[in-house]
């Protein structure tokens, strides 16, 4: 009897610490799980943000920007360029406003991730021309 | 009565086993959540690397591009074997430099007067880096930049001042 009475309560603490280690142990992972999943859409943010960046400085030298979006390999739909990266897609929409001086041309360059915009810059270049 | 004996033993030797078990379980899992905690650690830490390297390295030389982009001011040369991307400007009599550059494992930065005794090894420590290949084409500044992890990150930069043509 002494026996059976003294083995019980240490069965029963060791239960306890194992059923306490793996609530905290779930509960851990799924913060370390959370953690990696910002992590990489912050990676992925970045990326986007720096290729983003990237097609408005060279859209800002060019002087053809349909040219240009056509030899990077995007794709005309509707009133707007695509082009499908590996994680997100790259939309660009080209507005040109004609002056008495030359040509406004307006970029909106934005990176999509499930239909949501996690980077997006303007881009605007003043093409000057002759007044006549 | 030694048969009664023989059963109580075999039951406290059981449930010793399972005590052990249970301690080994304990143990186990323990170790596992810590080695698994530690690799995520890791993980995030590495990615979080990655991101800052990115960043800093992009964002440098683009702040140094800015703040330097002038008419006739750019241009990239050769030293060595070694490509700078050079920024000169005038101020009175005296002609001033500001090169971008890699050398030993650090991507550096140097600024003093054009023609005064430069080497590679003068410039400032900017970040650790494997390589720097700026080249400029037609108002655009293009630049392969290789992180300290191996990545490249080609970046291109138009400038905003008109820039000589240099045949």
């Amino acid at each position: 009897m002494r026996g059976k009475g003294n083995s019980n309560p240490l069965l029963m603490e060791i239960m306890i610490a194992v059923l306490f280690l793996a609530l905290c142990s779930t509960a851990i992972m799924e913060v370390f799980g959370f953690v990696k999943g910002l992590n990489e859409k912050a990676q992925l943010r970045s990326n986007a943000a720096a290729h983003v960046q990237d097609i408005g400085e060279q859209l800002y030298a060019c002087d053809d920007a349909e040219e240009f979006l056509a030899s990077q390999g995007f794709v005309l739909n509707g009133d707007h360029w695509q082009k499908e990266c590996d994680d997100y897609l790259i939309c660009v929409s080209v507005s040109e406003e004609a002056t008495a001086a030359g040509m406004l041309v307006n970029a909106q360059i934005d990176a999509v991730l499930d239909e949501e915009v996690v980077a997006g810059i303007p881009c605007v270049r003043y093409h000057s021309g002759k007044v006549e | 009565m030694n048969e009664e004996n023989r059963v109580t033993g075999r039951r406290h030797s059981i449930s010793g086993a399972f005590v052990f078990a249970l301690l080994g379980v304990f143990a186990v899992f323990a170790t596992f959540v810590v080695l698994l905690g530690a690799q995520f650690y890791r993980n995030v830490v590495e990615q979080t690397d990655l991101n800052n390297e990115q960043r800093i390295l992009t964002n440098y030389v683009i702040n140094v591009v800015r703040g330097n982009d002038a008419a006739n001011s750019v241009e990239v040369k050769t030293i060595g074997d070694t490509e700078v991307l050079a920024f000169v400007w005038n101020a009175g009599d005296a002609s001033y430099e500001t090169l971008i550059y890699y050398h030993d494992g650090y991507l550096r930065e140097y600024f003093g007067i054009i023609d005064a005794g430069f080497e590679l090894s003068y410039g400032e420590i900017i970040c650790p880096a494997m390589g720097f290949e700026p080249d400029l084409n037609d108002q655009v500044i293009c630049a392969d930049i290789t992180g300290e992890s191996g990545r490249v990150y080609t970046m291109h930069l138009a400038l905003r001042c008109e820039q000589e043509v240099v045949e």
